[in-house]
């Protein structure tokens, strides 16, 4: 278990979706998230010798993943659907202040889940439970997108309104 | 109260159907609004969750993820098999980007310019600049040793016969240099000065007049250019290397830190427009984007002060540091404020901002403004939380992207 490389593959894996979370909210896109996924975990590897096992993995994956999102940034920085680098760099220092929170939230999501009504749940399955092959899923069963993208933005926010409300309830303070 | 067009951004976002006008828009939204940067967080993670969580999985395929997952460990590997071999395949860099802020490029020997250096790049030798007072970048060769070059600052890097060399032609040079090959001392050449060393910590403040030298760890050998004399400058010494004969070259005890320091303005000066009348006038430079990068400008209008410029001691921060800044300002308009600071007795930079300070000026335009330390945070995730116990190396008071007629008039730094 002390080999390196078995030792960084198996913090990776333990951490992996917490990056990719990261990921995804510096850069909205999927694919362009999970390529700079991968990048990050080249870069992990190569820095591994500097890894302080006394300290978590993940800020310290997280500091790279940021690296990579402005290396990305550069490279695309003539696309339209990119933030700029003053923003990314906000977001990442709100990110810092939000993670210890984040479990929480998680926790209390299921929670709410459960509060959904049949056809809203029937709405969420549609658009999750077929990993992005909405389209398909839609036509499938008749219906429109735009109705289904209204009905799932309204679903969000009644699932985010919950996720607060039980944090409160919950006693996190700043929820 | 969540904005409901912000939620209507993020959903549109989240599910790829945002147009540029209305990303745009999102983004205006979301710059310097901590509770809209908050929800956007919120959302993408819940929208991430969703993804995730059993009671959605468990209604639809759950073997497309398995082999989503698989396909993506498969990619990594792939990735990574694939770097390994380019990597052995090219030639090998001589120095690593570890951070750039600012505007900071890189003129490499043979005319390439590479004028957006980013953090992990790696570079041949070359010339690097930062062209902007509260501009800084980290590099490092691949035998371990850092260097750190603030202000506006030149530095050519090079290896010749297996030496290092350093000329730094103006600018902040802060040097931690492992140790190296008997006989092959890195070399630090100014425009009046010239340096050796095996194994230290020091740093450099060079003009085309003088250089000024602050030995942290080790020995440090200075070769005065104009008449050869030589000074070895050991562990907590500085000396200053001056072209004018009759200036004093002689190794002395590193100047007491202070706590307490008030701006003499004209002399502290790192930037900005002195108007004798009132007191220093914010003047513009770019941060980041030239015509030629691909990179939206963003202008600065700013007054940099160093507070330990000359002869003056080492400022050191502590918890109880409040930075008082008292000034005139044409209407009312969020600052910036920050400092770049050394760790004590030199090491590596690190800088820290108050952002959006919201500035109301009097009827006279005046106002005043106290920060205490604890207001600043790390404007990298790396940096140490606190800045205290660390040395100010230089100061910033700006409005971004608009003049709006900041004059400051003093600062005073005081615990």
């Amino acid at each position: 278990m002390n080999d390196p490389t078995t030792q960084f593959v198996r913090l990776w894996t333990q951490n992996q979706n917490e990056v990719a979370r990261y990921l995804h909210s510096m850069v909205p896109r999927s694919a362009d998230a999970a390529e700079i996924l991968q990048d990050v975990s080249v870069r992990l590897w190569e820095k591994w010798e500097e890894y302080d096992e006394t300290r978590p993995f993940a800020p310290w994956a997280i500091r790279f993943a940021y690296l990579e999102v402005l290396k990305w940034r550069q490279k695309h920085a003539r696309e339209k659907l990119v933030f700029s680098e003053g923003l990314l760099e906000q977001i990442h220092t709100r990110h810092e202040e939000e993670a210890p929170l984040m479990e929480a939230r998680r926790k209390a999501l299921e929670g709410c889940l459960k509060k959904l009504n049949d056809q809203q749940r029937k709405w969420v399955a549609l658009r999750y439970g077929t990993y992005g092959a909405v389209k398909a899923s839609a036509q499938k069963t008749g219906v429109s997108m735009h109705k289904l993208y209204y009905a799932l933005e309204k679903i969000r926010t009644q699932l985010l309104d919950c996720v607060e409300q039980t944090l409160r309830k919950e006693g996190w303070c700043d929820a | 109260m969540p904005d409901p067009k912000l939620d209507t951004l993020l959903a549109r976002l989240v599910d790829e159907t945002i147009t540029e006008t209305e990303f745009q828009e999102l983004e205006q939204l979301l710059d310097n609004s901590a509770d809209a940067q908050r929800r956007y967080l919120h959302y993408m993670d819940l929208h991430a969750d969703l993804q995730n969580v059993d009671e959605v999985k468990s209604i639809k395929v759950t073997n497309q993820r398995q082999w989503a997952t698989g396909l993506l460990a498969l990619a990594t590997i792939l990735v990574l098999a694939c770097f390994f071999l380019w990597q052995d395949a090219r030639p090998t860099p001589m120095i690593q980007i570890i951070d750039a802020d600012g505007a900071v490029r890189w003129l490499g020997d043979g005319g390439k310019v590479e004028l957006a250096v980013t953090s992990g790049q790696k570079l041949p030798s070359g010339t690097l600049e930062t062209r902007t007072p509260d501009a800084s970048v980290e590099l490092a060769f691949f035998d371990g040793t850092t260097l750190s070059l603030t202000g506006r600052s030149a530095l050519m890097v090079s290896i010749m016969e297996e030496r290092k060399v350093l000329r730094l032609r103006e600018g902040n040079l802060s040097i931690d240099v492992v140790k190296q090959a008997p006989g092959k001392p890195l070399q630090v050449f100014t425009p009046s000065s010239e340096a050796e060393v095996l194994g230290t910590q020091f740093s450099v403040k060079a003009n085309e007049f003088s250089s000024q030298y602050t030995v942290n760890e080790g020995r440090v050998r200075v070769k005065r250019i104009t008449d050869g004399q030589i000074q070895e400058v050991t562990a907590d010494q500085e000396v200053v290397s001056a072209l004018e004969l009759g200036t004093d070259f002689t190794a002395t005890s590193r100047r007491k830190t202070v706590t307490h320091w008030q701006s003499d303005l004209l002399r502290d000066r790192l930037h900005g427009h002195w108007e004798p009348d009132s007191g220093m006038r914010a003047m513009p430079h770019l941060w980041k984007g030239t015509v030629a990068e691909p990179e939206t400008p963003v202008l600065l209008y700013s007054v940099v002060l160093d507070p330990s410029t000359g002869k003056r001691p080492p400022v050191q921060l502590t918890e109880g540091t409040r930075l008082k800044v008292q000034g005139r300002i044409d209407r009312p308009h969020p600052i910036y404020v920050g400092f770049g600071t050394n760790r004590a007795r030199g090491g590596p930079i690190s800088k820290y901002s108050v952002r959006n300070v919201k500035v109301t000026p009097g009827d006279d335009d005046r106002f005043t403004l106290e920060l205490a330390l604890s207001e600043f945070s790390p404007n990298r995730a790396r940096f140490p939380l606190s800045p205290a116990g660390q040395e100010i190396d230089w100061l910033w008071i700006q409005t971004v992207n608009v003049d709006a007629g900041l004059v400051v008039e003093e600062v005073v730094l005081s615990d």
